[in-house]
């Protein structure tokens, strides 16, 4: 009973933001490109996935159709679409994988400079719309390794609910914050948070300030990255104490804790092993943790 | 970024400021001596409270503003004691009155400390009450923004508010609070403990000499000004430069806001409420462009401006440093001439035609006859407005040389002149023409990338956009070609240029082709103009021919050009001359090169655009003649001067073409006094409005030259009217 009116409530939420978004303000222009879209409306060319309503408005057809989606991975440690010498040289990493939404080619890199160093917060949005299909897939591929191995699962609508505890984000460190004023991987999560209805913990701090990562060469940023961050105790043991998921059906048969981390890019991996590291080390309970990233390079 | 306020009694009157290194104002107030730099403050304070919560940058600078605001309608406003109830203090910001919690002097008998027995500490003590109420005040109008829930509404509909600011009194307000007493420095030690080591004072009183200096006339957000004192050495921590630019500030040198601010007044919205509304104070940009997300730096929702981004982003907590200048024309006694010659004399040096003189002489007495009643075109709320003048000077009619007389005057007066155009090519390209004409003075070159970015000289030669960094820095601004992309119709570039201007300055308005509404102030008196309706070689500009050939889709689709237009080509190949094609869309300009080469026969055809990375070195082989045709976008329209060349214009009819861009693409012929009679051709399916106003446009200016006298006689080389 109280499931179904739950549903109803979610569903009337949903209408609801559906209608607020036809409202919402539309703009003529681009956010890619900044040119006026108007003469491309109606161009259909197929996308390989499938795209938000939000990604379609605010992107000209000749920007959407550029994008470098990640769609053929080939590892499937950390979801790259090449094959990876880095996951065959360290196969034991401290999450279970990565996933990222799109390729780290140059205009992408426009993109998030755009956003995360002029501070373009405009685009928040838009890069967390391009996050989601990723996310969908990693969920799906999520829910048919587990139906595999318990029950053959008849096809149901998946309930991202049902598969992930918690979201959290690599975090940035305080003087970082004071400078950019938001945390780009935060941001991300928070909109996954919110469309999907999970909850959004900020499980981590940064303690070093350290350069920025894209000034830094590889091997320095495997030892960098190391012991760089710490844990919000509250946070976590709030985790620990009511993350035993309630609607987790008993056929779904894992018992550790999914944790979902975030992150803008993903170049050698060592940020997430770190956060994972980290995780591990200070949780009491055992963790899953996949990791989810806008860019790939 | 966050920071804090405070109140000091000087000369028996409190006041607020808002500062970003408190230790700085507490030295400059209660001592003043500066070590080596001596002492810096006339007026020490008798005393004072900090404030120890730092606020966010925003609602720092909104406290100062709400004191003032309640000293300027309280009449006991000279002495805080005086402070009651009914003067009045409590109406700040348009807010409920009864319930601020500033009317505490209730307060004051209640709480036993001894301070109620002496009126002085009394006296402290209110003022500390009322800086709480400013702060409580910016604090609930900053809550109040971010979140006009609708249950906010509800409450305020019911005429009931939480109170969720509780009136502080007595001790705990006291803990807020952190008292400043005069601090006697005798001999080693100072009277009492001050945040900050004697090298550390020596650092920032040099420090705020030289931001002093350095800031003149520019407006930075604060990343911008670091880098800019970084490079004249100093200072190496941020909190030096924080100490040095504040003491700046209290020097009355540099001024410091937040780089969205909001003005007074605003529209009220459905509660009737006045909702202040930002503005960008860097670009001008109002709500519109603004964005408002949580931010991390301050702590609360936090406006940024989308609209000036692009050169760093200003937001509501982030720091917008403006330097004061001094100019040496300031006094605005009229100009006297350099030395005892007559303004023809001081022009012979120029070597001007007869035109350029007689417009480079009329605007000269204008620029050197100093600010004077005039109906302006500026912001009223300058005290001086911005003077402006137009000069219409067709393509090729050497406006750069006419401006050098102007410029030179304000050099003489030790004054600053800024040579603003909108695009960076030009700028590029002006730079050794400028060096040359001035030898003697320093001249800055500023585009995006520029070396020279924060350096400072007599000459400034920049893009607009660069001038969102000035602010009231220069007594003469040329604005060249003042309707070309992207100045034209930018209104934040408008505010840029307006705002680097002295107050009462001269700006020169350069353009072949004025907007309308300029031509149309100009005819009716409204601007002061000079017109040269002819080129510096006196012969007259070469008139469009309109020819009639299919449209460039269907002439690409054929891969076949029409004979008439093919003919012309290679007629114009034999003449030896170059070839400027132009075509409305980047997408045709490479198809109709690949075209072209194969009909005329010839290899040195290219085409370039504005999204094409090799386009300088392109325009650069053109010049040489290593190519000989160039096909291209309006991008070319401007600027690109060729010695001798032909004109072609397909889809002349097209909606990209309005009348100026056809007569700039026209003045790309005929250009030097060797070949003075280019061709341009006007080729398309029918034709428009515009190109006939083009060709009326031009053919004008002919006869007026003709009529004053301008043109070369027929016998001297001058070419006979068609």
């Amino acid at each position: 009973m109280s499931s179904s009116l739950s549903s109803l409530l979610q569903r009337f939420r949903s209408a609801f933001s559906a209608s607020a978004q036809l409202l919402a303000p539309y703009s003529a222009a681009c956010c890619m490109c900044g040119k006026s879209r108007n003469d491309t409306r109606n161009a259909n060319s197929p996308h390989p996935p499938k795209l938000t309503a939000q990604l379609r408005q605010s992107l000209c057809e000749q920007c959407l159709s550029a994008i470098p989606w990640l769609t053929r991975i080939m590892c499937p440690t950390c979801g790259r679409g090449i094959h990876c010498d880095d996951c065959v040289r360290s196969p034991h990493r401290s999450f279970v994988c990565n996933r990222s939404a799109v390729q780290y080619s140059q205009s992408m890199k426009t993109l998030l400079a755009q956003y995360k160093y002029r501070g373009d917060e405009q685009l928040a949005p838009l890069l967390a719309h391009m996050l989601l299909p990723a996310f969908e897939t990693m969920t799906a591929e999520l829910a048919k390794r587990q139906s595999a191995t318990a029950s053959r699962g008849s096809h149901k609508k998946i309930q991202y609910a049902d598969y992930w505890d918690v979201i959290t984000y690599v975090p940035i460190s305080s003087e970082r914050a004071m400078d950019r004023g938001f945390n780009q991987a935060e941001q991300l999560a928070s909109y996954l948070a919110q469309r999907y209805r999970l909850p959004l913990m900020h499980l981590l701090v940064r303690e070093r300030h350290t350069e920025k990562q894209s000034f830094k060469t590889r091997s320095e940023r495997m030892r960098d990255t190391r012991s760089l961050f710490n844990v919000n105790d509250i946070e976590l043991s709030k985790l620990q104490t009511d993350a035993v998921h309630p609607v987790r059906n008993a056929h779904l048969t894992h018992t550790a804790i999914r944790v979902l981390l975030i992150d803008d890019i993903y170049t050698t991996g060592s940020t997430s092993e770190a956060c994972s590291q980290t995780l591990h080390q200070y949780a009491a309970k055992p963790l899953e943790i996949y990791v989810l990233t806008w860019a790939r390079s | 970024m966050k920071a804090h306020v405070y109140v000091v009694e000087v000369n028996g009157c409190w006041q607020a400021r808002a500062t970003i290194q408190p230790a700085v104002d507490e030295l400059f107030w209660m001592n003043g001596s500066f070590g080596a730099a001596g002492s810096l403050n006339e007026a020490i304070a008798a005393s004072g409270w900090l404030w120890r919560e730092a606020l966010p940058l925003g609602d720092a600078f909104r406290v100062v503003e709400l004191w003032e605001r309640g000293r300027m309608n309280g009449s006991g406003g000279k002495k805080g004691g005086e402070m009651s109830r009914q003067d009045g203090w409590d109406g700040k910001g348009g807010n409920n009155s009864g319930d601020d919690g500033w009317n505490a002097k209730g307060g004051i008998n209640s709480w036993d400390d001894g301070w109620n027995d002496k009126s002085e500490n009394n006296r402290d003590y209110e003022a500390l009450e009322r800086l709480n109420a400013c702060v409580e005040g910016a604090k609930r109008e900053a809550g109040d923004e971010a979140g006009a829930h609708i249950g906010d509404w509800w409450k305020r509909l019911g005429g009931w508010r939480k109170k969720d600011h509780v009136v502080k009194r007595g001790a705990s307000l006291l803990g807020m609070a952190e008292r400043w007493e005069r601090a006697a420095y005798s001999g080693e030690q100072w009277g009492v403990e001050l945040a900050i080591s004697d090298a550390e004072i020596r650092e920032i009183a040099a420090g705020a000499k030289l931001a002093a200096e350095l800031m003149q006339g520019r407006a930075l957000l604060r990343g911008e000004a670091h880098a800019l004192l970084d490079g004249a050495g100093g200072p190496e921590a941020t909190a030096g430069w924080s100490g040095a630019l504040q003491l700046a500030t209290l020097l009355g040198r540099v001024r410091l806001s937040g780089a969205v601010a909001a003005g007074e007044g605003g529209r009220a919205d459905a509660t009737w409420r006045r909702r202040r509304e930002r503005r960008c104070l860097r670009c001008g940009s109002g709500e519109a462009h603004l964005r408002r997300t949580p931010c991390a730096a301050c702590g609360r929702m936090c406006a940024y401006c989308s609209a000036c981004i692009g050169m760093g982003r200003s937001r509501e907590c982030e720091l917008l440093v403006i330097g004061q200048r001094d100019s040496p024309l300031a006094d605005h006694t009229s100009f006297i001439a350099p030395g005892h010659l007559s303004l023809e004399q001081r022009l012979a040096k120029w070597s001007l035609s007869p035109a350029q003189s007689a417009a480079a002489a009329k605007a000269l007495h204008f620029v050197e006859q100093g600010p004077y009643e005039l109906t302006p075109h500026s912001p009223a709320e300058k005290a001086e407005p911005i003077r402006n003048f137009l000069l219409w000077a067709v393509t090729g009619a050497g406006k750069t040389e006419m401006i050098f007389p102007l410029v030179e005057s304000v050099l003489l007066k030790g004054g600053k002149a800024l040579i603003a155009t909108p695009r960076r090519d030009v700028v590029i390209e002006l730079d050794p023409r400028i060096r040359k004409a001035f030898p003697q003075a320093s001249v800055v070159t500023l585009y995006g990338g520029s070396t020279q970015r924060w350096e400072s000289g007599d000459i400034t030669l920049s893009t607009t956009h660069q001038l969102l960094r000035f602010y009231q820095g220069f007594d003469l601004v040329v604005l060249d070609e003042i309707d070309a992309f992207p100045y034209h119709g930018d209104p934040i570039l408008h505010y840029a240029a307006d705002k680097s201007c002295m107050p009462g300055a001269a700006r020169l308005l350069l353009s072949a082709t004025p907007p309308n509404e300029l031509q149309r102030a100009a005819r009716r008196g409204k601007l002061p103009h000079a017109r040269v309706p002819v080129r510096y070689h006196r012969h007259p500009l070469p008139v469009p021919k309109l020819l009639r050939t299919p449209a460039l889709k269907q002439i690409l689709q054929q891969r076949k050009l029409p004979p008439q237009l093919l003919a012309a080509m290679r007629q114009s190949l034999l003449r030896d001359a170059q070839l400027f094609v132009f075509v409305q869309q980047i997408a045709q300009s490479a198809q109709m090169a690949a075209l072209l080469r194969i009909v005329l026969g010839n290899p040195a055809v290219e085409a370039t655009s504005s999204q094409d990375p090799e386009r300088a070195e392109k325009v650069q082989r053109f010049r040489s003649r290593e190519i000989r045709v160039l096909v291209t976008t309006t991008i070319l329209e401007r600027g690109v001067t060729i010695p001798r060349s032909d004109v072609y214009i397909l889809d002349a009819d097209g909606r990209l073409f309005d009348e100026a861009s056809l007569v700039q693409m026209a003045g790309r012929a005929g250009r030097s006094a060797e070949d003075p009679n280019g061709i341009v051709y006007f080729c398309s399916p029918e034709r428009s409005q515009s190109q006939v106003s083009a060709v009326r446009h031009i053919q004008t200016m002919n006869r007026i030259a003709r009529k004053q006298g301008y043109l070369l006689p027929v016998g001297k080389g001058g070419t006979p009217d068609e």
